[in-house]
């Protein structure tokens, strides 16, 4: 789950920098982020594959956003 | 300051925004070269992965706090891990888990920075002293009354860690803890190495000054000046 959480971080630093106008929104920013995202979707699939979630229950272990 | 992390998609925004608030920012991207960096530049504050190539952050962590109390904040993926490492067992000052906001980062730097600049914590510096010894850190070097004394790397460790903590009982546990990093120190050689130590280092061996005997619990480091 820390490999999900290290590309959300590439992602989610990135999209903010581009808000706040700290870095340009180049091409290359967006293939950056969006190849973070694929990767955690990617890592997330195969946790699902592996651990199948419970009858009710959401295996992702990700926790919920206050 | 110093900024160590192996994910260039991370480093990259993250160094926009500390140069943005005025710092300096220099790069390190596995373990053995945060060290390295560390040693030759002394940052005043350091940002560090858990997760690195080489040897993880915890150890980089351990390295940098024998050598001084530079404010770290540790940025880490595993919010099981953040407990031991913010707690007195590794000494991080802070940490932010991931992800993150940077603008997170930035306020956590100036945060541990202020608090430094309020004396709670002290600048990188390359010798500890106490009483008549000094002890050069990053020259691996004694002196004891200005002169040189040679040291085995355990003993220089003891003494190290020792000396970074003035006036604290260290726990035999807490001093083995510090020390074996190779697991080279065995708890019952723990008091032939300090006598050893005190051999070299202390006026009179057969009553120490330096490194007293806290019974039944560890070993101290006083000043007698």
């Amino acid at each position: 789950m820390h490999d999900v959480r290290n590309q959300l971080a590439v992602a989610v630093a990135n999209v903010e920098a581009m808000r706040d106008g700290m870095i340009d929104p180049s091409r290359e920013r967006f293939e950056t982020v969006l190849a973070a995202l694929a990767q955690a979707d990617g890592l997330l699939h195969r946790l699902n594959v592996l651990s199948p979630p419970p009858a009710g229950g959401d295996a992702s272990g990700l926790e919920p956003r206050a | 300051m110093l900024l160590v992390d192996d994910e260039p998609g991370l480093m990259d925004v993250l160094e926009q925004y500390l140069r943005d608030e005025g710092f300096g920012v220099l790069r390190a991207v596995d373990g053995p070269s945060a060290v390295e960096t560390f040693k030759r530049e002394l940052p005043v504050v350091v940002v560090l992965d858990l997760n690195l190539p080489g040897f993880p952050g915890t150890e980089v962590l351990r390295r940098i706090r024998e050598i001084c109390d530079v404010p770290i904040i540790m940025l880490t993926a595993r919010v099981a891990e953040v407990d031991r490492v913010v707690g007195l067992e590794l000494g991080a000052d802070d940490y932010v888990a991931k992800p993150f906001s940077p603008r997170e980062v930035v306020a956590r730097v100036k945060s541990v920075l202020r608090r430094t600049e309020r004396g709670e914590g002290s600048a990188p510096s390359r010798e500890k002293r106490v009483g008549a010894i000094a002890i050069d850190v990053l020259a691996h070097e004694v002196r004891v009354e200005g002169k040189l004394v040679t040291l085995t790397p355990t003993q220089f460790k003891i003494l190290d860690v020792l000396a970074s903590h003035v006036g604290q009982t260290l726990t035999r546990d807490q001093l083995l803890e510090r020390v074996t990093s190779d697991g080279d120190v065995f708890d019952r050689t723990l008091d032939r190495h300090i006598a050893n130590l005190r051999a070299r280092v202390e006026p009179n061996p057969s009553n120490p000054r330096y490194i007293v005997t806290v019974f039944g619990v560890g070993y101290k480091m006083v000043d007698p000046s």
